[in-house]
C-alpha cells in the first residue's frame, strides 16, 4: 500500500481544547496527585525508556522513541499471575492482581497502536483476564510525531503520525501551546479534570494542527513498504520456500525483533518459588528460538530457521488479523531495524516478498 | 559496542540474576555440610586456612572472565602479593591466551581488530568453529562486511551459517588448520618472490620459513586467497573456536600472524585480529595478568619497564616467577580460591578438574551462583552478579566497556570488589581500595592502554599498551608443526566443536528461556552424541539418534550419532559440552585420528 494521507488523523477529533506551555507541568503535576505516571525519560547514559516519573518536568517531550515499547505495562517480561501454596498437602491457588492505575504519558501513535493489537488479541474469546486488568488500568496521552526518526514506516501501517482513535488523549505540540484530543470517556474525564488549564480549542489552533498533521505525513517522503502487496502475497500462499530459505540465513536468531516487537506476546510459563510455595509466571519468549515449538518427543515442527521466519511474518504481515480487526502486525515503529542482528527486519522481509526475491 | 543488538543470550541475561539459584549468605563446611555463618566468620576462616596453607603447602588463585577487569586485578594481587604464589590463571585463558601469545611472538603486541574493522574490511578470513552459535554479534559484523561486498573465506569442518554467504570455504578437519595455513603461507611467499629481497630486510626468519614451507606449495585454491590477501586494502582474520581450542595453538597464533605480516597487512589501519574468546571478559581477565606468565597490562615477567611500574604501584614484595596454568594449577595446590568460576565446566578435561578440585584440601568459592565447585567448597563468599556490579569489562575486541549494577546484590551477598579486598587485608599486605574507580586508577598506573581512558568511556586498549614498540622490530615468521596424518586403521578425525559448555555456564542454565535447547538436548541424549555428514552416515548404515562405536588407540566409546549434512567427510564431531563422553578415545588431546563403526 502507497503511503495513504490518512484524512482522520488530518482533523482533529470534537472537543479539542489547547493548554498553554505555561499550564503543562502543574497539569501532570495533577495527574501524579491520581496515579503513577509513566513517561519516556532520558536514563542513565543517554538511552530514553519508559519510566515512573516523580516530577513533572521529568518526562521528555522531544526524544527519540524509547528503544523498549511500553508493552511492558500489560506484558511484563516476567508476570506473576497465580500464586500457588501447599498447605496440609493441600494447594491453594490464587490469581495475583497486578493491575494498577497507571498513566502512560506522551507515548507515540505507533505504541499506541501496538496496545490496541495486544489488547483485541487478549480480549478475543477466551479473554486473558490478567492481561485486561492491566490494560483497564492503563489511561493513554499519546502525543503525536511531528518528524518521523530514521526507520519510521508507520504511514504504511495505518498506525501514525496521527491517530484518530486507540487513545484517551491526543497531544500535539502547537508550539506556544499543546491541543489535546479525548479519544474516550476517559479522555474527556482528564479534560473535565484539567478545567482550569484547558481551554477549547480556537479555528487558528485547529488549523496550526492540520497543517501540523500534514506536515507531519509529508516529512515521511515517498516511504512506501508495500504492506499490502505483501499481505496478498503471504495470505495466498505465494511466497516460496526458497525465499524463506534465503531470508532466513540473513536472520540469527537472537529473538530480538520479537522482543521489542509493540504487537509480539509470545510466551512460557514457569514457576518460580516464593517462600512457601510457588509464583506461577509468565515470562516473554520468542517465536524465533529453536526450542520454542519443540515438543516433549524430542519433535520439533518448525527446527529450521526458515520455518520459524516464515511464521512470524505470516503472523504479523497475512491478512488475518486486518480481515478480523481491521489491524495490521506491524506498527512501523521500526525497532527491528534497530536491533536486527543480520539483515531480516521488516521492511525488508516485506519488500522481499513483494518482489518473490532477496537481496541482502 | 552492541549498538543496541543483542544476541539470545544478550536478550535473556537480565533473566539469570532473578531466576538463578543464588548464593545469599556466607557458608562454611561442617562435619561435611555447607553451614550459613556470618560474614566476619567466613572471612576469617578464608584467611586463616590461607595463611596456614600458605606456610605449609602451596596456594592458588583462579580468576573469571564473568568477573570484572577491578575484580580479576585484586585477585591478582591477592595472588601475588598478598599469598606470594605464582600460581594463578583462569581456566580458559590459557587456550585463547596462547593464540594470542603466538600472535605476540611475531608482532610483539596483538593487532587486535574491532567490530567496525570487521565490517569495513574487504577481506575477512574466519576459522571457524561456528560463530554465529558462539558470537552472534560478531557473525553480524561480518554479515555487514558481506553486504557491503567483502569477501568471506570460511576454514572449518563444517559449512557453517556464516560459510553459506561467504565466497570460499575451505574445509580444515580438527587438527588440519595449520596445513591450512601452511599452504596459505606458501602460497604468499610465493606472491612475495619478486618482492623477496625487501622482505628478507625486513623480516628475520624469513629464508628459514621458505626452506620450511619447500614441501608445501600453496595449492590451487591457497594461490587464488593468498593473491586476494596481497589485494585487499583491509582484511580481519577472526580466530574462531577451532583456532583457540587447536593443539599448538601458541604455533598457530604465530602462523596467522605471519600470514598478516607477509602480506603488508601488520600495522595497517583496519587489518587485524580478532580472537573469538567465549565469555565476556575473557581478553580482561588475561589483561589484568590473571596468568602464570604474565603481568597486569599482558606484559611478560621479564618486561623491565612493567616490572618497574608494579613495584613502584604495588609497594610491596610480590611472587614475580612463573606458576602453573590452570589444569595443572588446581591439581599442584592444596588451597584454592576461585573467583566466579566452575573449572569442571570450563577445563577441557572436566572430570579432572572435578577431582583435582575434591582431593584440594581447601577451596574457598566467591560466585554469585551456585555451581558444581561451590558444591565442593569448604568456604562459599555470595557475590554479586553481573547485573549488580560495578566496574569494566575489556570486550574481546580490546575495548574498554564500563559495567553499571541495576540492583543491590540480594540476601548478604556483597561485591566481589568488597570480600576481596576483606580476605587482602585480613592476610595483611595488600592496601584497601575504596571503590572499583580507584582499583582502575591503579590498573592505568600498571598498564599504560588504560591510563587516561577514564572510568566512563567506552575505548580502545587492546591487550596492552606500547602500539609503537611494533615499530623497528624484525619479525621472526613462524610456521605451526605438521598435524599429525589419520592413518589406514584410524582413518578418522574426531575433534572436540566449540571451546566453551553454554549449557552449564550459570548465564545460560539460569536462565528459564536461554537453558530450554541444552536442557532439552541432554534430556534426548543424556550420553552425549557425536555429529558426522549424511553421506558417512549412510556409508556406515547409520540412522540419526543410532549408536555408533569410536575408538582409537586410547580407548573406544560407544555413543548416539546426529547427522549434519554440513560436516565434511570422515569427521566425527563432539560438542564441547559432550567432551566427557568421548574424553576415553581422545586421550586428553583436542583431537584424535578414529575409526567410526555401527554399534
Amino acid at each position: 500500500m502507497m503511503a495513504i494521507p490518512c484524512i482522520a488523523a488530518e482533523r482533529p477529533v470534537e472537543g479539542a481544547q489547547t493548554i498553554c506551555r505555561a499550564n503543562v507541568e502543574p497539569w501532570i503535576e495533577s495527574l501524579l496527585t491520581r496515579a503513577e505516571v509513566i513517561a519516556p525519560v532520558r536514563g542513565r547514559g543517554a538511552d530514553v525508556l519508559f519510566a515512573a516519573i516523580s516530577r513533572a518536568d521529568e518526562a521528555l517531550w522531544e526524544f527519540e522513541n524509547p528503544l523498549m515499547p511500553p508493552k511492558q505495562l500489560v506484558l511484563p517480561p516476567t508476570e506473576p499471575m497465580v500464586s500457588i501454596r501447599e498447605t496440609e498437602g493441600r494447594h491453594e491457588v490464587e490469581p495475583i492482581d497486578g493491575g494498577r492505575p497507571r498513566i502512560l504519558l506522551n507515548v507515540r501513535s505507533c505504541d499506541v497502536k501496538g496496545i490496541e493489537f495486544l489488547t483485541a488479541m487478549h480480549a478475543a474469546p477466551p479473554a486473558d483476564g490478567a492481561f485486561l486488568r492491566r490494560r483497564d488500568a492503563l489511561t493513554l496521552i499519546s502525543l503525536t510525531c511531528l518528524a518521523p526518526s530514521q526507520t519510521c514506516f508507520c504511514t504504511c501501517t495505518d498506525s501514525g503520525p496521527f491517530l484518530s482513535g486507540g487513545y484517551d488523549l491526543q497531544l500535539t505540540d502547537l508550539g506556544d501551546s499543546l491541543m489535546a484530543e479525548p479519544g474516550s470517556d476517559r479522555g474527556r474525564e482528564l479534560l473535565e479534570q484539567g478545567r482550569g488549564w484547558f481551554a477549547p480549542a480556537k479555528p487558528a489552533d485547529l488549523a496550526e494542527r492540520r497543517r501540523r498533521a500534514k506536515e507531519a505525513w509529508r516529512s515521511f517522503g515517498s516511504t512506501t513498504c508495500h504492506f499490502a502487496s505483501a499481505m496478498r502475497r503471504v495470505s495466498t500462499g505465494r511466497v516460496s520456500g526458497e525465499l524463506w530459505e534465503a531470508m532466513s540465513d540473513w536472520c540469527l536468531g537472537c529473538g530480538g525483533c520479537t522482543l521489542i516487537c509493540p504487537t509480539c506476546y509470545c510466551f512460557s510459563v514457569k514457576d518460580r518459588a516464593v517462600e512457601g510455595g510457588w509464583e506461577r509466571c509468565r515470562l516473554w519468549d520468542s517465536c524465533q528460538y529453536a526450542a520454542f515449538t519443540l515438543e516433549a518427543s524430542g519433535h520439533n515442527p518448525r527446527d529450521r530457521a526458515a520455518a520459524r521466519m516464515k511464521r512470524r511474518f505470516f503472523h504479523k504481515v497475512s491478512a488475518q488479523y486486518y480481515v478480523r480487526d481491521r489491524l495490521i502486525g506491524c506498527v512501523g515503529c521500526g525497532r527491528c531495524m534497530k536491533v536486527c542482528l543480520g539483515a531480516a527486519d521488516m521492511p525488508s522481509v516485506v519488500a522481499a516478498i513483494r518482489k518473490g526475491e532477496w537481496h541482502a | 559496542m552492541s549498538r543496541g543488538r543483542l544476541c539470545a543470550r544478550g536478550w535473556t541475561a537480565h533473566q539469570t540474576p532473578v531466576w538463578g539459584e543464588r548464593l545469599t549468605t556466607p557458608m562454611i563446611r561442617r562435619a561435611g555440610v555447607l553451614t550459613a555463618v556470618s560474614w566476619r566468620e567466613a572471612l576469617d576462616h578464608a584467611a586463616g586456612r590461607l595463611s596456614e596453607l600458605r606456610a605449609s603447602g602451596t596456594v592458588g588463585v583462579l580468576g573469571s572472565p564473568r568477573a570484572t577487569n577491578e575484580d580479576n586485578y585484586l585477585a591478582v594481587k591477592l595472588a601475588r602479593v598478598a599469598l606470594k604464589t605464582p600460581h594463578l590463571d583462569s581456566c580458559q585463558g590459557s587456550a585463547g591466551g596462547l593464540l594470542l601469545e603466538g600472535i605476540a611472538d611475531v608482532t610483539h603486541v596483538p593487532p587486535l581488530a574491532s567490530f567496525a574493522d570487521v565490517e569495513a574490511a574487504d577481506l575477512v578470513l574466519l576459522v571457524e568453529g561456528d560463530l554465529v552459535r558462539s558470537h552472534p554479534r560478531a557473525a553480524f559484523a561480518v554479515m555487514t562486511a558481506i553486504r557491503r561486498g567483502a569477501t568471506l573465506v570460511t576454514i572449518g569442518p563444517r559449512v557453517t551459517h556464516l560459510a553459506r554467504l561467504g565466497a570460499v570455504h575451505m574445509t580444515a578437519a580438527p587438527g588440519r588448520l595449520a596445513a591450512v595455513v601452511n599452504g596459505l603461507l606458501a602460497a604468499m611467499m610465493e606472491l612475495a618472490g619478486a618482492r623477496g629481497a625487501s622482505l628478507a630486510e625486513r623480516y628475520d626468519g624469513c629464508d628459514a620459513l621458505l626452506d620450511e614451507l619447500a614441501a608445501d606449495s600453496g595449492d590451487a585454491c591457497s594461490v587464488d586467497i593468498a593473491k586476494q590477501i596481497a589485494a585487499a586494502e583491509r582484511m580481519v582474520v577472526i580466530l574462531g573456536a577451532a583456532a583457540i581450542s587447536a593443539s599448538q595453538a601458541r604455533a598457530q597464533g604465530a602462523a596467522w600472524a605471519s600470514l598478516l605480516a607477509l602480506s603488508g597487512h601488520l600495522d595497517r589501519p583496519g587489518s587485524g585480529f580478532v580472537v573469538a574468546q567465549s565469555r565476556a571478559n575473557a581478553l580482561g581477565t588475561l589483561a589484568m595478568g590473571m596468568s602464570p606468565d604474565r603481568l597486569p597490562g599482558w606484559f611478560p615477567l621479564d618486561d623491565r619497564d612493567a616490572l618497574d611500574r608494579v613495584e613502584a604501584t604495588w609497594r610491596a614484595d610480590a611472587e614475580l616467577s612463573e606458576g602453573a596454568p590452570s589444569a595443572a594449577l588446581i591439581r599442584a595446590v592444596d588451597g584454592l580460591i576461585v573467583l566466579a568460576e566452575d573449572p569442571e565446566t570450563s577445563l577441557p578435561d572436566g572430570a579432572a578438574a572435578h577431582a583435582a578440585l575434591e582431593a584440594a584440601e581447601c577451596v574457598i568459592v566467591l560466585d554469585a551462583f551456585v555451581t558444581e565447585t561451590v558444591k565442593l567448597a569448604e568456604v562459599v563468599l555470595p557475590i554479586a552478579s553481573f547485573a549488580e556490579s560495578d566496574g569494566t569489562y575489556t570486550s574481546m575486541t580490546g575495548r574498554l566497556r564500563r559495567l553499571r549494577s541495576a540492583a543491590a546484590p540480594p540476601g548478604n551477598a556483597r561485591s566481589a570488589f568488597a570480600v576481596l579486598g576483606e580476605i587482602g587485608a585480613r592476610l595483611g599486605s595488600v592496601n584497601g581500595h575504596a571503590t572499583p574507580a580507584d582499583v582502575f586508577g591503579e590498573i592505568a598506573a600498571i598498564a599504560p592502554a588504560y591510563a587516561g581512558k577514564g572510568y566512563r568511556a567506552a575505548s580502545d586498549v587492546g591487550t596492552s599498551g606500547a602500539a609503537d614498540a611494533r615499530r623497528n622490530r624484525r619479525f621472526r615468521l613462524r610456521v605451526s608443526p605438521p598435524d599429525p596424518e589419520p592413518s589406514p586403521e584410524w582413518p578418522w578425525v574426531l575433534g572436540i566443536d566449540g571451546d566453551h559448555d553454554w549449557s552449564r555456564d550459570p548465564l545460560i542454565r539460569y536462565s528459564p528461556i536461554a537453558s530450554r535447547d541444552s536442557v532439552s538436548r541432554q534430556k534426548l541424549f543424556p550420553s552425549g552424541w557425536v555429529e558426522m555428514s549424511r553421506d558417512d552416515a549412510e556409508e556406515l548404515g547409520v540412522r540419526a539418534g543410532r549408536r555408533v562405536r569410536l575408538s582409537s588407540r586410547h580407548g573406544e566409546v560407544v555413543v548416539p550419532a546426529q547427522i549434519r549434512p554440513e560436516i565434511c567427510r570422515h569427521v566425527a564431531l563432539v560438542p564441547f559440552e559432550c567432551r566427557e563422553h568421548a574424553a576415553a578415545v581422545l586421550g586428553g588431546a583436542p583431537v584424535a585420528a578414529v575409526r567410526v563403526e555401527p554399534a
